[in-house]
């Protein structure tokens, strides 16, 4: 890994297109400024990585069980409307 | 077209009704040309299914199926919503992701699968609520 040290208002540049500006510290977060192109998809990683996980899951999903939680949901239930 | 999926075996479909993925789907970018796929003993649920990786299909859900008034904003009237499916047996592990849902541009064809900035919706949504499953229970 890569480690760089930068100040507030410093960059780093990540190839021709990508910059990454440090625009404020405080004791436990950071705040920064991206610039990149449009087609660049930026994510917080911990959001990405669950996504991940749950497109990875879903690609799991055995067409026996959708029918099962298929049956579940369309079973008529017993709620009221009044 | 004619196409083979390892869990729907041979697929015939038009060039037409594929929507394109420019990005793909977080996870698997790399797959960009799907169709989707209803098979009457699964619905309400639906299958997005890869045309170039044939063990590769999704369960999509209408969320609104789930949730009542699911709200976002669409791009334009165009624009259908469903989201990712994550089935497991027993059902009751079963998640949708609600914070990223696939936006299908009927017009254009193409989709992508976006990330809400709020977190008012989870990406492990359950399928079941535990009281639905509780009243499930006491029917029999």
């Amino acid at each position: 890994m890569l480690i760089l040290a930068r100040k507030i208002n410093e960059a780093i540049q990540i190839g021709d297109h990508i910059r990454v500006k440090v625009l404020s510290i405080s004791e436990s977060q950071v705040k920064l400024g991206i610039e990149a192109p449009e087609s660049v998809r930026i994510y917080r990683a911990e959001i990405y990585a669950a996504i991940q996980q749950q497109n990875t899951e879903a690609a799991q999903t055995q067409k026996s069980t959708a029918v099962k939680a298929a049956t579940l949901l369309t079973k008529p239930t017993e709620k009221s409307n009044t | 077209m004619k196409w083979f999926n390892r869990q729907f075996g041979e697929i015939e479909f038009e060039q037409e009704n594929v929507y394109e993925f420019s990005e793909g789907l977080i996870g698997f970018e790399h797959l960009k040309r799907f169709i989707i796929l209803t098979d009457p003993a699964c619905e309400p649920f639906r299958w997005l299914v890869s045309v170039e990786d044939q063990d590769i299909s999704f369960p999509i859900l209408d969320p609104n199926v789930i949730v009542e008034d699911y709200r976002i904003e669409l791009p334009n009237d165009k624009t259908h919503v469903a989201v990712v499916a994550a089935l497991k047996d027993p059902v009751e592990q079963s998640t949708i992701n609600l914070r990223s849902p696939i936006l299908f541009d009927t017009a254009q064809r193409t989709a992508r699968q976006v990330v809400l900035e709020h977190d008012f919706y989870a990406i492990h949504h359950p399928l079941v609520q535990p009281l639905e499953l509780a009243a499930e229970d006491h029917q029999c």
